[in-house]
């Protein structure tokens, strides 16, 4: 029951970040640039769900975030599991309760995601064109995603703590604390 | 005759003075009253922008000898290499691809086209994506071209290139009007586009190009036309 609660919260966030992005227009009338809360949820997971949940919203989220965009299904699924893989598999060797991790990988999988969706895109029979302006949509995508990443962590453990047990077994270890084994 | 003075005392001052938490309760029915017509005001005008909006749409409906069907904006595209918008019309209203689909601006304004149908949403690509290729003409000039898009994630939405004009040696100058030319039989002759923004030299000479200011930026609408007949 626990677990079906986390997997109920998990994809009301992914739907309700992808209407988000799909209805409100102001960042991009603003910035310029269509803002992506979508890798930031999906490091969130990468970083403190099991890969079951993480393997979950990287496709519900790509796929819903496809069918409402002209990229093919599935780019974007792809993109999100193959980062959010290598960030899932090396988490143990990260202090990744730390605020200023969450922020450096959030700026990675920020650039990367959207960039590794274009490389996908430039295959396609009607690319989109590359241009100079692309340097500052991936720095605006990059700060965007660094700054929402702790934020997202801080909201979702939140919600978890409130609605749902938190996960277990996935506090491997206290932030700063090495373990050494005794000599 | 004292006690009646003290009453009449008495009740003067009970007049003037209220109660604290008598203050503090009608306080707070004030502003949860405040707060309820504020939230009444902003529906009331937000009803009065649609209404003015439909109004001048059903005008816009009576003066145009085509057949068309409006169609409300229900999400716009998420990421940054399109430019698309999503519309609450499908097949079931006579929907099909590669309609034109339009705004009004006092005239019809192409915005797009559509690109997928299902059978209560449609997908209409914006120009300035690379999906959507408009044959123009420069109403001054007569000189024709292709409507393209700037590049990815162009930052400027309203900000399209006119190519492949030709026309020979007469000026591009700004404010010219941009036209369907009808010709690719896609979309009619004569939809409004927008208006020469600078004259640009092409790549190596070979022909001119424009940068063109398109009418509307298509990312605001709430309602847009298509142009079924």
């Amino acid at each position: 029951m626990m677990r079906h609660k986390n997997i109920l919260i998990l994809l009301l966030v992914c739907v309700l970040v992808i209407w988000f992005q799909t209805w409100f227009q102001w960042p991009h009338q603003l910035l310029g640039v269509r803002l992506d809360i979508l890798p930031a949820l999906v490091l969130y997971c990468a970083l403190f769900r099991s890969w079951r949940e993480l393997f979950l919203v990287c496709t519900a989220g790509g796929y819903l975030y496809d069918s409402f965009s002209l990229n093919p299904l599935g780019v974007t699924t792809l993109s999100l599991l193959l980062i959010s893989y290598v960030v899932y598999r090396y988490r143990k060797v990260i202090l990744y309760k730390a605020v200023w991790v969450q922020t450096f990988l959030g700026f990675l999988i920020g650039v990367l995601v959207p960039l590794l969706t274009l490389l996908q895109l430039t295959g396609l029979e009607v690319a989109p064109k590359m241009g100079w302006s692309l340097l500052w949509v991936f720095s605006v995508l990059g700060m965007f995603t660094a700054l929402a990443s702790p934020l997202m962590v801080w909201v979702m453990e939140y919600l978890m703590h409130k609605y749902a047990e938190p996960g277990k077994g996935l506090f491997l270890k206290e932030e700063g604390k090495i373990l050494r084994r005794e000599s | 005759m004292t006690a009646s003075l003290v009453g009449e005392l008495g009740s003067a001052i009970k007049d003037r003075f209220v109660f604290q938490n008598q203050l503090v309760q009608e306080n707070q029915l004030l502003k949860a009253q405040s707060s309820t017509n504020q939230l009444e005001l902003l529906r009331l005008k937000e009803l009065e922008n649609e209404n003015a909006r439909l109004r001048q749409a059903l005008n816009f409906q009576q003066s145009t000898p085509w057949k068309l069907k409006l169609a409300r904006v229900i999400a716009r595209e998420p990421s940054n290499w399109w430019r698309m918008i999503m519309i609450d019309a499908g097949s079931s209203s006579g929907v099909q691809p590669n309609q034109p689909v339009l705004a009004t601006l006092g005239e019809a304004v192409l915005i797009g086209r559509v690109l997928e149908v299902s059978k209560w949403k449609s997908k209409v690509v914006l120009m300035g994506d690379p999906n959507c290729l408009v044959s123009a003409v420069v109403s001054e000039t007569r000189s024709s071209g292709v409507i393209q898009p700037m590049e990815a994630s162009s930052l400027d939405p309203t900000s399209v290139r006119l190519s492949y004009l030709s026309g020979g040696q007469q000026p591009l100058l700004p404010g010219y009007r941009v036209y369907t030319s009808g010709m690719g039989s896609m979309f009619p002759p004569g939809l409004y586009i927008g208006t020469i923004e600078e004259s640009i030299e092409g790549e190596y000479g070979l022909h001119k190009e424009a940068r063109v200011r398109l009418a509307v930026d298509a990312n605001l609408l709430e309602e847009v036309w298509i142009l079924l007949q």
